[in-house]
C-alpha cells in the first residue's frame, strides 16, 4: 500500500499546480503595464498593451460633451489626450495626479477604461493612517 | 519659541531608546552570566520604557489638545477649528504619530507579557531581551527619521488639518485595531524565540503562546473588518476590498496567524509539527513588519517611489532582513531537536484535515504577496512596473475559500488518526445532503452563478457539521437528565475553546457568504434627473428632489433629496451628500445606505448642474450586512474560546 505520507505529497502538488494554474491565468487576464506618460511615450513596443499611466491632468484641458470627458495628462515632458466615459473620481480636478487605465487607439488618444484619483503628494498613501 | 511639550516628547523618546538598548544589555548578561540582579534590571528597564513611551504619547496629545502648532506633525494633522474627537485621533492621522502609537501598544503588551512569565523564568529572560530588540527598533525611527517632535519655525498660525478621507469615526477606532493586531504578533514571536534560544521546545510556548496570539487574531479581525466598513461608507464606491497594497500588507499576517491557531492543534494533541509552528509564528510577526514596511515607505503607492524610498524604507528592510535570518538561523540551529515525533497514519484524518488548511492559508498568503509585489518585482527583472489587479486575486482566492470553507465543515469532525466508514457516515451524511439540496433549491430559484453556488453549498455544509455536533452534545447532556436550554449553556460553558471555535466558523461563513452574494449579484445604475423626475433600479422606485446646499467650518455640503419606493411600499427619504472641504479643496462622499438582512441600497451624489440637476448613482449590494455580523461574530466566538475554562467542581 501506499504510505499516507506520500498520498498527501500528491494531494498537495495537485492543489498547489491548481492553484499556481489559477494564479498565472488570473495574472495573464488582468496585467497592467505602469508607467509615466514620458516611459511611456519611450517604449513603442507597449503601444498595443493595456498600460496604466500616471501623470497629472494640464491645466485648462478638461472638456465634457455628451458624457465623454477629454483631458490631457502630463509627467512634464510628455503629454498624453485622454478620453473617457463615465464617472470622474472624487478628487479628478485640473492640476492633479490621476492614474489613467486602458489602451492607445490608432490616433495616439488613450481610451480610458478606468480613471483613478491618487492623493497629492502630502497625502500619498491611500490610508495614511496605517 | 521653543514648544515645552516637544521637548518632554523628544527628551521621552531619546531616553527611550537608551534605556531600551540598556535593558537588552542587562539582559543579556543575566542570561549569559546566569545573574538574577541584571536579568531584574533588564526588566525594570522594560517598565522605564513602557513608562516614556506613555510620557512621549501625552506630550503629542497634549500639543494636539493645545493647538501648537510649533510641532510640525500637529501642524500637519490638525488646525484649530477641528472638533475634539478628530483631534484626539489625528495622534494617528500621519506616519510619525503611527509609529509612536506602534510603540506605545508595543509597551503595553511587552510589560503584560514580560509579567504574565514570571512562572516560567526560563523564558522569561530570552522573551524580554528578543521584546527589547522590537523596542530599540522602533525607538530608533521615532528618536530619529521618525520624529512626531520635529519643530517648525515660525510656527504657522493655523494647521493644514486632517486630511478629510480620515474624519471619520470607522477611521477613529481603525488603525489603533491594526496596531493592536499587528503589534500584538510579536508576543508569540518572542516566545518562540525564548523557547529556541533556551531550547525548550516542548508543548509550553505553545500553549502559552496560542492565548498571546487569539488576542491580537481579534484586533486584526476587528482592524481588517473597519478598514473594509471605512472603505465602504467613505471612499464611495460601494466596494469594501480592492486588494489595495495597504489591504493585503494587514490581510498577509491573519493568514498566517489563522494557519498557526489550527496548526497548534496538532502540536498539542500529536506532537507533530513542532518545527513548522515556530517557522508560522515567525513568519507571522516578520509579515506585520514587512506589512508596516510596505505602508510607511511607500515603496508601492506610487510610481518611481523606490527612486525617491526615504530613509526608512531601507531602515525597515534592514531590520526585517536581520531579523528573519536571526530567527530562521535559530529554528535551523535547533532543527533536530524539533524533528516531529507523530506521523500522519491515514489520509482520511483530522491531522489531514489540518495539513490541507495549512497549505491553503499559506497558499493564500503567498498568492497575495507575489500579487502585492508584483510590480517590484517585474520593475527589478524586467525594468517595467506591471500590475496585476483584482481578476488575479479573485481567481485564486475562489477556490481557495471555498476549499477552506469545506475544510471547516470537515475538521472539527473528522477522526484523529483514522477514521472508519462508519464515522464518517455517522457525521457526514446530514450536511452533505443539506448542502446538495440546499444548492439544487437555489439553483431552481435561478442562482446561476457557479462560485457563488458552491459558496452558498459549502456554506450550508458546515452548517449541517456544527448543527449536528451541537444537537448530539446537547442530546448526551439531556439524557444525563438536564434540561434542554440548560443542556446547551453547560455544553458550551463547558467546552469553551470547542464551541468558541465553531462560533469563529459559523462568523467566517456569514461573512463568507455575505461576500460571494454582494460580489456576485450586485446591481448598480444611475442616472440624470430634474427634480420630480423618477427612475428604477431592480425592485426600487427613486424619485429625485432636488439640491440643497449648506455650510458647516471649513465645509461645503451640497444635499440631495431621494424618495425610495419597493414596488409600492414607500421606504423613505434619503440624502446623500457631498462634502468640499474648503481648506484642503478635497471633495467626499456622504454616501446615504440604506442596509437591511437582505440587502443594501446604496445612494451617491456624484455630480450636479448649477440648475440642480443631479446625477445619483445607485448599487444594490445584496447580504453585505452578513458580512459585518459575520465578523462580529467570528471576534466573540474568539474571545469566548480564550476565556478561561471554569474548575469543574468535584462531586
Amino acid at each position: 500500500m501506499i504510505p499516507a505520507r506520500r498520498k498527501l505529497l500528491v494531494g498537495a502538488v495537485i492543489i498547489v499546480a491548481g492553484l499556481a494554474f489559477a494564479a498565472y491565468h488570473g495574472a495573464r487576464s488582468s496585467m497592467v503595464y505602469y508607467l509615466t506618460t514620458t516611459e511611456f511615450a519611450l517604449r513603442p513596443e507597449l503601444r498595443a498593451a493595456r498600460v496604466r499611466i500616471a501623470g497629472r491632468v494640464v491645466e485648462g484641458s478638461v472638456a465634457k460633451a455628451d458624457g465623454e470627458s477629454r483631458f490631457a495628462i502630463t509627467d512634464g515632458t510628455t503629454r498624453f489626450n485622454v478620453r473617457f466615459r463615465g464617472p470622474l473620481p472624487d478628487l479628478f480636478a485640473e492640476g492633479k495626479d490621476v492614474l489613467v487605465e486602458g489602451r492607445l487607439d490608432g490616433d495616439g488618444i488613450l481610451r480610458a477604461s478606468q480613471v483613478i484619483s491618487t492623493h497629492p503628494v502630502e497625502y500619498k498613501e491611500k490610508h495614511p493612517e496605517r | 519659541m521653543v514648544s515645552l511639550v516637544g521637548e518632554v516628547g523628544r527628551f521621552a523618546l531619546l531616553a527611550g531608546l537608551v534605556v531600551a538598548l540598556y535593558g537588552i544589555a542587562a539582559t543579556t548578561l543575566g542570561l549569559t552570566r546566569r545573574h538574577g540582579g541584571y536579568l531584574a534590571s533588564g526588566r525594570r528597564a522594560v517598565a522605564v520604557w513602557a513608562l516614556l513611551m506613555a510620557l512621549a504619547s501625552a506630550a503629542l496629545w497634549t500639543a494636539f489638545l493645545s493647538r501648537d502648532f510649533s510641532v510640525r506633525f500637529v501642524a500637519m494633522a490638525s488646525e484649530s477649528t477641528q472638533p475634539l474627537l478628530q483631534t484626539i485621533m489625528a495622534f494617528w492621522g500621519g506616519h510619525d504619530g503611527a509609529l509612536l502609537l506602534w510603540a506605545l501598544i508595543l509597551a503595553g503588551y511587552t510589560v503584560m507579557a514580560v509579567w504574565s512569565l514570571r512562572s516560567h523564568p526560563d523564558l522569561q529572560g530570552p522573551a524580554t531581551a528578543t521584546l527589547l530588540v522590537v523596542a530599540v527598533f522602533f525607538s530608533v525611527l521615532l528618536a530619529g527619521a521618525s520624529n512626531p517632535f520635529v519643530p517648525l519655525v515660525p510656527p504657522p498660525p493655523d494647521g493644514q488639518g486632517l486630511n478629510p478621507l480620515l474624519r471619520n469615526p470607522w477611521m477613529s477606532v481603525h488603525p489603533p485595531m491594526l496596531y493592536l493586531g499587528f503589534v500584538g504578533m510579536s508576543v508569540p514571536f518572542a516566545l518562540a524565540v525564548a523557547a529556541l534560544i533556551t531550547g525548550r521546545l516542548d508543548n509550553t510556548w505553545v500553549v502559552l503562546s496560542r492565548r498571546w496570539i487569539v488576542v491580537p487574531w481579534i484586533f486584526l479581525t476587528l482592524g481588517l473588518l473597519l478598514g473594509a466598513k471605512w472603505s465602504y461608507v467613505v471612499l464611495g464606491w460601494g466596494g469594501y476590498w480592492a486588494w489595495d497594497p495597504v489591504e493585503n500588507a494587514a490581510l498577509m499576517p491573519w493568514l498566517t496567524a489563522t494557519a498557526f491557531l489550527h496548526s497548534i492543534q496538532i502540536q498539542e494533541r500529536r506532537g507533530m509539527l513542532a518545527a513548522w509552528n515556530v517557522a508560522l509564528i515567525l513568519l507571522t510577526f516578520g509579515l506585520t513588519v514587512f506589512g508596516t514596511f510596505l505602508v510607511r515607505s511607500g515603496v508601492l503607492s506610487s510610481v518611481h517611489a523606490f527612486a525617491e524610498a526615504p530613509l526608512i524604507g531601507y531602515l525597515f528592510l534592514g531590520f526585517l532582513s536581520a531579523l528573519l535570518l536571526a530567527s530562521f538561523g535559530l529554528l535551523a540551529w535547533r532543527w533536530e531537536a524539533l524533528r516531529s515525533r507523530g506521523a500522519v497514519e491515514s489520509v482520511i484524518s483530522r491531522e489531514t484535515a489540518f495539513l490541507a488548511n495549512n497549505l491553503l492559508f499559506i497558499a493564500a498568503a503567498v498568492v497575495v504577496l507575489l500579487g502585492t509585489m508584483f510590480p517590484v518585482l517585474t520593475e527589478a527583472f524586467r525594468g517595467v512596473k506591471i500590475n496585476v489587479g483584482p481578476p488575479y486575486f479573485n481567481t485564486v482566492m475562489v477556490p481557495i475559500s471555498i476549499g477552506m470553507l469545506l475544510l471547516m465543515g470537515i475538521g472539527p469532525l473528522m477522526p484523529w488518526r483514522q477514521a472508519t466508514p462508519e464515522q464518517l457516515a455517522r457525521n457526514f451524511t446530514l450536511p452533505s445532503a443539506a448542502a446538495v439540496l440546499g444548492a439544487l433549491v437555489l439553483g431552481l430559484l435561478g442562482v446561476r452563478h457557479t462560485s457563488a453556488l458552491l459558496v452558498f453549498a459549502a456554506a450550508l455544509f458546515v452548517l449541517g457539521t456544527i448543527t449536528l455536533e451541537m444537537v448530539r452534545g446537547t442530546r448526551v447532556r439531556i439524557n444525563r437528565g438536564e434540561s434542554a436550554p440548560l443542556a446547551l449553556a453547560r455544553l458550551f460553558s463547558r467546552n469553551r475553546r470547542r464551541y468558541g471555535g465553531y462560533a469563529v466558523h459559523f462568523g467566517v461563513l456569514l461573512m463568507l457568504v455575505g461576500i460571494a452574494a454582494s460580489s456576485a449579484f450586485d446591481t448598480q445604475d444611475g442616472a440624470t434627473l430634474h427634480p420630480g423626475e423618477r427612475f428604477s433600479v431592480g425592485r426600487y422606485t427613486l424619485e429625485y428632489g432636488g439640491l440643497r446646499h449648506s455650510e458647516l467650518p471649513g465645509i461645503d455640503v451640497t444635499e440631495a433629496s431621494v424618495r425610495v419606493w419597493a414596488g409600492a411600499r414607500f421606504l423613505g427619504s434619503y440624502s446623500p451628500q457631498r462634502y468640499f472641504y474648503r481648506a484642503q479643496e478635497q471633495p467626499m462622499h456622504h454616501v446615504a445606505i440604506r442596509s437591511s438582512l437582505r440587502e443594501d441600497l446604496y445612494l451617491i451624489l456624484s455630480e450636479w448642474t448649477p440648475e440642480g440637476r443631479g446625477t445619483i448613482r445607485v448599487l444594490v449590494h445584496p447580504l453585505v450586512s452578513w458580512l459585518w455580523a459575520g465578523g462580529i461574530v467570528a471576534a466573540l466566538g474568539a474571545a469566548f474560546a480564550v476565556l478561561p475554562e471554569r474548575r469543574r467542581r468535584t462531586p
